[in-house]
């Protein structure tokens, strides 16, 4: 298994947000969350990702123990919340920026990958003008820009418009075709049903017996 | 009755704010400053109050007080930011949908105006009722209140006729509260910043202050119109209409601000000339200048980090500041003067000679620091904030790195500042870096190293600065208690220990922070009395510019021991 996680547990204060937690993620597939607000969905993301750290349990992504063997997965693209772009900068220039810290990327490549995400005509347009679809789809493209084997998508069809709703899920395709493993949770049960392999639903933190997509 | 009742929700929304209490704080240390320069005071205050009747106490509350520092920011405080905040949050849209804009702003510039009132009049109404019983039965000072007889107070000055006196006096606090609340509303339209309402607030006082006076005259100052000398030349009453004259300028500016930024067809011809989401509206991009090989190296991290925090939204006051603080200063004003004299006027901090340091060189020295320690409080909380869920990730040394660009940034906006200086300097007629000073055997000479000695001591205190607020703010997640941990020891320590007759004391100065004018080049290392020989307020260079750097490296190193002890990432959610 690419992803597995065995026993997580954490609390807020008296707020247990994940309870228990056991589950396996396959390598090249699309995996689903699905929840209501405030389940646990995005907490169990950030276990994932390594910027929680579970209260007792085992995060195990591609045999290495997050927490321990590394502080974060390696390559992994993200997107949780709404992610801090610099708002006095442009598009291009806030992931040419986020390039710098981690690969080679050129600003063409960057370009291009804008383009993909439904960003050419905003390339040089500042991050503070842009609508929340735009900005999510900002938050899209850094998450894609190192070409990662694992995507961790937190709703991110959130702010889209319909033509960039059906963008999004063309490419979710097209990358697992590609071989990635996708997270992807959403509170609508549509995309994660056309989409997904397994379908795992949360709900106070507990997660449920994956059912297939 | 709805403007009515919109307008008492917008004072309740002020009450309820943490800057009505701060205004209030602000101004009753104000009101206190003066009586706590007595020892006495500190120590057995019942009978500091037994030597001088109310109206002395009264008087001097007033006369060697610091409200011209603390009225633009009491005034601001409450509900000074309410159009910047309300463009912020987006609650500007909500109000729009509900009603008109005249009434909208309106609504706002009153109830903004009504709270800096009160902010300002309430702690010295308190203050006015605590000295009036206090002072009962104390001794009186003689000749107060003659002189304010004999000058501008003329029949108010008697016991009976004194509460006329209070009342003049309050109303002026009021009047001068509410001119600068309109020039903090009309400042909070232009730039949605409260860091920059703050400080334009505070700098359009000490700016109209000194313009005014070389200009128009002394009489004709904000300071002097909010709280008379005993011995001003007219009566106290005549005086009034020149403080109404001030606050209507001050509403033509709000005014004249929010036409700017509301006014429909200027909206309109604004967002036409602005460079708008649509396609075709291209922005020149600054290129991020990193070598192909320091790419997705520390190093590269490092260089985005650095460039991250260059905003002109942050480096512009500072250039603004160093104008201002130049202005402030004398030495521009004398017929001939070297750029050096001009760069140590602005950077060189409080003379030694002073036999105190009083607020107004706390301030002015303040001013100086705030640039590097507000832009950093803002790299910083961006940084830590929603930023990290995208950068955390991509590298290691993620904090370190924050360090080392938070002082880089304290580098360049001294850099910054120095340019500014020197260019307004330069315009001004200064020539040549060199500052003439006394040398060893007591001639006046041009010395050369004194400017770049000066630069390097000024930017290592705002580099080790910048690391003790990026430790503090990092370790608390508050940007408050950073900059409360940078302004706080400045203050307290230049008030308590700066004077050059306490001398021990002046050792707990970390290294006079950063002043060349209280260095070994300016001030004796010691004085001799008879045969004791006592340390003065000077330090010796190389030791001040060792132990800035030894104090940063040790600070730099608390910050990597906070980043391995502190989960961050969990923390920022």
């Amino acid at each position: 298994m690419y992803i597995e996680l065995s026993h997580i547990n954490k609390t807020y204060g008296r707020h247990q947000v994940l309870k228990d937690v056991s589950v396996s993620f396959a390598r090249g597939q699309i995996h689903g969350i699905i929840g209501r607000n405030g389940s646990g969905k995005t907490q169990l993301f950030k276990t994932i990702c390594g910027y929680v750290r579970p209260d007792s349990g085992l995060v195990m992504v591609n045999g290495r123990r997050i927490g321990k063997d590394a502080g974060y997965p390696d390559d992994m693209g993200l997107l949780i919340e709404n992610p801090g772009f610099l708002g006095n900068y442009d598009g291009l220039f806030n992931l040419q920026m986020l390039a710098a810290m981690n690969t080679r990327l050129k600003k063409a490549d960057l370009a291009q990958l804008m383009q993909r995400v439904g960003l050419g005509d905003a390339l040089r347009v500042k991050v503070h003008q842009y609508s929340l679809g735009m900005k999510q789809r900002l938050g899209l493209a850094q998450a894609l820009m190192n070409n990662p084997s694992l995507l961790i998508l937190d709703e991110p069809f959130n702010g889209l418009d319909k033509s960039g709703v059906a963008d999004l899920r063309g490419m979710l395709l097209s990358l697992k075709a590609e071989g990635k493993t996708i997270l992807l949770a959403s509170h609508n049960p549509y995309d994660i049903e056309i989409l997904c392999d397994t379908i795992h639903e949360m709900d106070a933190g507990v997660l449920s017996s994956p059912q297939p997509g | 009755m709805t403007a009515m009742k919109d307008i008492w929700m917008q004072v309740l929304r002020g009450l309820k704010s943490k800057g009505f209490p701060a205004a209030c704080a602000l101004m009753t240390y104000s009101l206190i400053f003066v009586h706590t320069d007595a020892r006495v005071f500190w120590t057995d205050p019942l009978s500091y109050f037994q030597v001088g009747d109310f109206s002395y106490h009264f008087f001097i509350t007033f006369l060697y007080g610091i409200h011209q520092y603390a009225i633009p920011l009491a005034a601001a405080l409450p509900l000074g930011f309410v159009f910047c905040d309300d463009e912020q949050t987006g609650f500007s849209r909500l109000c729009m949908g509900r009603m008109s804009r005249p009434p909208y702003l309106l609504h706002r510039t009153l109830a903004a105006t009504i709270l800096a009132m009160l902010a300002v009049s309430l702690p010295t109404l308190i203050n006015t009722i605590f000295l009036y019983f206090i002072t009962q039965g104390s001794v009186p000072l003689e000749g107060w209140l003659e002189a304010a007889a004999a000058g501008t107070y003329g029949w108010r000055a008697s016991k009976d006729y004194f509460y006329v006196i209070v009342l003049e006096q309050m109303l002026r606090q009021a009047i001068s509260a509410a001119t600068f609340a309109l020039i903090a509303i009309g400042l909070s339209a232009l730039w949605r910043s409260r860091a920059f309402v703050l400080i334009a607030s505070f700098s359009v006082s000490i700016l109209a202050d000194h313009l005014l006076g070389r200009f128009l005259g002394q009489e004709y100052t904000l300071s002097f119109l909010q709280a008379l000398p005993l011995s001003a030349a007219q009566d106290a009453a005549a005086y009034l209409p020149r403080q109404a004259v001030v606050l209507a300028a001050a509403a033509a500016f709000c005014g004249a601000c929010l036409v700017w930024r509301y006014l429909p067809w200027l909206e309109r011809w604004r967002q036409r000339i602005s460079p708008g989401p649509l396609p075709g509206h291209i922005f020149p991009a600054v290129p991020l200048l990193i070598p192909r090989p320091l790419r997705g190296t520390w190093l590269g991290r490092l260089a985005v980090d650095i460039r991250a925090n260059l905003s002109v939204a942050t480096l512009l006051p500072a250039a603004v500041i160093a104008a201002i603080s130049l202005a402030m200063g004398f030495v521009v004003y004398r017929p001939a003067f070297t750029l050096g004299e001009a760069l140590l006027d602005v950077f060189g901090g409080a003379a030694w000679v002073m036999p105190r340091v009083e607020f107004a060189a706390v301030g002015r020295w303040l001013l100086i620091l705030l640039p590097a320690t507000m832009g950093n409080a803002i790299n910083v909380q961006r940084e830590i904030g929603s930023r990290c869920l995208i950068c955390l990730y991509r590298g290691r040394g993620w904090w370190l790195s924050k360090c080392l660009a938070a002082a880089a940034y304290a580098l360049i906006s001294t850099l910054v500042m120095f340019i500014c200086v020197t260019l307004a300097a330069l315009l001004a007629g200064g020539r040549e870096l060199s500052v003439y000073m006394e040398n060893e055997d007591g001639f006046i000479t041009a010395s050369a190293s004194v400017t770049p000695l000066l630069l390097v001591l000024f930017a290592g205190h705002l580099v080790m600065l910048s690391q003790l607020q990026a430790l503090i703010h990092f370790t608390f997640k508050s940007s408050n208690a950073g900059m409360i941990a940078v302004i706080l020891p400045v203050i307290v320590t230049m008030l308590l220990y700066s004077g050059i007759y306490r001398p021990n004391p002046n050792l707990y100065i970390p290294f006079n922070w950063g002043m060349i004018l209280r260095s070994e080049l300016f001030s004796p290392l010691t004085e001799t009395v008879g045969s004791e020989t006592y340390p003065l307020c000077a330090l010796a260079m190389p030791g001040v510019l060792f132990w800035q750097g030894a104090l940063t490296a040790l600070l730099f190193s608390l910050s990597a021991a906070a980043a391995g002890l502190i989960r961050h990432a969990q923390r920022a959610f």
